[in-house]
């Protein structure tokens, strides 16, 4: 059975179909690439999953067994997805530490009254959250950064916090929008190194929506391309580079000489 | 060269997370409490405690709620005077028709009701943001106002419409009404003040506080991380205007003895406003020096011509501390827009590196 799967998924904004009637399986444990031209719908359908917009009637959402289509985002996030966001959105006057810590929030359960006192009990899981946490940080490489407000690290650092953030959840699902924007060749290598590891540790499954199709390419056990709202193509990376479908959505209808000759001329 | 945390280790988290991890600092305020506590009642005459300190204690902990609210969960509220008026009548309305409950308990439960009025008026912050917000919570404030007015009950019919605090005791010792003296007010203000500062720090340093800061950086994403945005919103308008409800409850019953709605107009609302964004926002001890910015600078100002031998007469001397007071904020908020909270995190680096800054 697939971790999450979408049944006849579609979204309209005013008339206009973002999606429409998108059949989507994602396989537990795979690394799945979603790709797609500007505005195919990307980042509506990570919207949609992750509860910010809400589905047209009749689509259906579910994950890992429980029906999301309705849930709202915090529930969603309980559940076991995380994401990362396509302009990061971090907690910027927030420490590295604090950041990370917000993101295992529900993995500590503790009241108000308690807080209130501070009881030894409290301060344990905090100083027992925070280890987990500089673990965390280490892994990703931000440890010596704890301390300082998210706003002052460099955008390469931000990128990997937005992701640190998105693990400490201990999501079974990571959904990461657009990793690779901004960053460097290098830096994009070790962001994939570190994506890589993550997932061989926790166990993960992990959807990707990338622009810089190396990357999807390289690491994606399948794809699915979408266009104007609708899945074109679907398949490893190899199949999906050689289908028709997909090329002429990236690179335009395929001409013959004839009609290039008429296009001009006209 | 002093202060500094060299040879000062840390060897868990547990001691990292302190409220205050240099020992300098833990020195400083508990001399400030020394102080507080041992040294300025015995000291300090009628005057100074009646109009300045006692004044200066209730605001502190208005300010220090209004900060969990706007500085911390980044809601933006102007209707801190009537959550303030609510937790004063609250008080007023149980101590008169209940006398035996001790009055303490009494302050405590009008913070409580102080606080479901602040979850009523929060509502809206789920919808609105900002500058809207600010103006949503401008309906609290009148609205409130008028209902205390207009509606008898809240004042037991009394023909003048102020409410007035009766004696109360606490342990034999009168700490409410005309026979309390200054210095036991002073005291109960200080407990309240202390009590509710350490509980503000223990909330803001925990998954409260972090969650409350979440949502004030970014609610997106804290709510995809699985933060609730209705329970986190209402539940820093519930603290808030609980702290502010005890406020307005000591501002009547150890500070001004009575008042009428007028104690809590507008004014008093933008007052702690200014007092938490000139103190710092998102800091507890901002909050503190904030008030008393605004509490002691004016009065300074008032009798400092006086202090000098100049012979200026009342009413100008008024004017020139409000040209004063005003130029001073404008001035403070151009050199350091963060407050004095990030003064002071600056000089201590500087402090820390002193004399050695390289």
């Amino acid at each position: 059975m697939p971790l999450l799967e979408t049944v006849g998924l579609s979204k309209s904004f005013d008339g206009l179909r973002a999606i429409s009637n998108l059949d989507v399986d994602i396989e537990a444990g795979s690394i799945h690439g979603l790709i797609g031209p500007n505005g195919s719908g990307k980042s509506t359908f990570f919207n949609l999953v992750t509860g910010v917009y809400q589905p047209d009637p009749g689509s259906k959402i579910f994950f890992d067994g429980h029906d999301i289509t309705r849930s709202p985002s915090h529930q969603i996030g309980a559940l076991g997805i995380a994401r990362t966001f396509q302009l990061l959105r971090l907690f910027s006057e927030m420490t590295v530490l604090q950041n990370v810590m917000v993101g295992y929030h529900t993995h500590v359960p503790y009241g108000f009254l308690s807080t209130i006192f501070n009881n030894s009990a409290i301060i344990k899981k905090d100083a027992e959250t925070t280890d987990e946490m500089m673990e965390l940080l280490e892994f990703i490489g931000l440890a010596d950064y704890a301390g300082m407000p998210a706003s002052e690290l460099s955008g390469g650092q931000r990128r990997l916090l937005s992701l640190g953030r998105a693990m400490a959840m201990r999501p079974k699902l990571l959904m990461l929008d657009e990793p690779a924007a901004g960053l460097s060749p290098v830096n994009v290598e070790n962001l994939l190194a570190i994506v890589m590891s993550l997932k061989e540790r926790f166990g993960l499954t992990v959807l990707i929506v990338e622009h810089i199709l190396k990357v999807v390419m390289e690491t994606c056990d399948t794809v699915t391309v979408l266009d104007y709202g609708e899945k074109i193509g679907e398949g490893t990376p190899e199949e999906v580079k050689d289908d028709h479908a997909v090329i002429e959505a990236y690179l335009g209808q395929e001409m013959d000489d004839d009609e290039v000759r008429a296009t001009f001329d006209s | 060269m002093f202060y500094r945390e060299t040879g000062q280790f840390k060897t868990n988290y547990q001691k990292d997370q302190q409220v205050f991890p240099i020992a300098q600092d833990r020195v400083f305020v508990a001399l400030l409490l020394i102080v507080a506590f041992g040294v300025v009642p015995f000291v300090a005459n009628e005057y100074w405690l009646q109009a300045i300190l006692i004044p200066f204690l209730i605001f502190s902990l208005a300010a220090v709620g209004l900060n969990l609210l706007t500085g911390y969960a980044g809601q933006v509220s102007l209707g801190t005077g009537a959550f303030m008026a609510v937790g004063a009548y609250a008080t007023y309305k149980i101590t008169t028709n209940i006398p035996e409950i001790n009055i303490i308990i009494v302050f405590l439960l009008s913070g409580g009701i102080a606080a479901l009025v602040g979850i009523l008026f929060g509502l809206p912050s789920l919808r609105i943001k900002g500058f809207y917000l600010a103006v949503a919570t401008l309906a609290a404030q009148f609205f409130i106002l008028w209902l205390f007015n207009k509606v008898g009950w809240f004042y037991n019919d009394n023909p003048s419409g102020t409410i007035t605090a009766p004696p109360r005791t606490l342990f034999g010792i009168m700490i409410s009404g005309p026979r309390a003296t200054a210095e036991v007010r002073y005291f109960v203000a200080l407990i309240f003040l202390v009590g509710f500062t350490i509980v503000a720090k223990n909330i803001v340093r925990g998954r409260i506080g972090r969650s409350w800061m979440a949502i004030r950086d970014m609610d997106i994403a804290a709510e995809i991380i699985g933060i609730e945005p209705l329970k986190t919103k209402l539940m820093a308008f519930a603290v808030s205007s609980f702290y502010c409800g005890v406020a307005g409850a000591l501002s009547v019953f150890v500070w001004l003895g009575s008042a009428e709605t007028e104690a809590f107009d507008i004014f008093l609302s933008f007052q702690i406003l200014f007092m938490i964004i000139i103190g710092g926002l998102g800091s507890i001890m901002g909050s503190i020096v904030g008030a008393a910015f605004i509490t002691l600078v004016p009065i300074f100002l008032t009798n400092a011509p006086a202090l000098f031998g100049l012979p200026i007469s009342t009413d100008l001397s008024k004017h020139i501390e409000e040209i004063v007071f005003g130029g001073l904020i404008v001035y403070l908020l151009i050199v350091e827009p963060h407050g004095f909270a990030r003064l002071w995190q600056i000089g201590k680096e500087k402090l820390r590196q002193w004399p050695f800054p390289y």
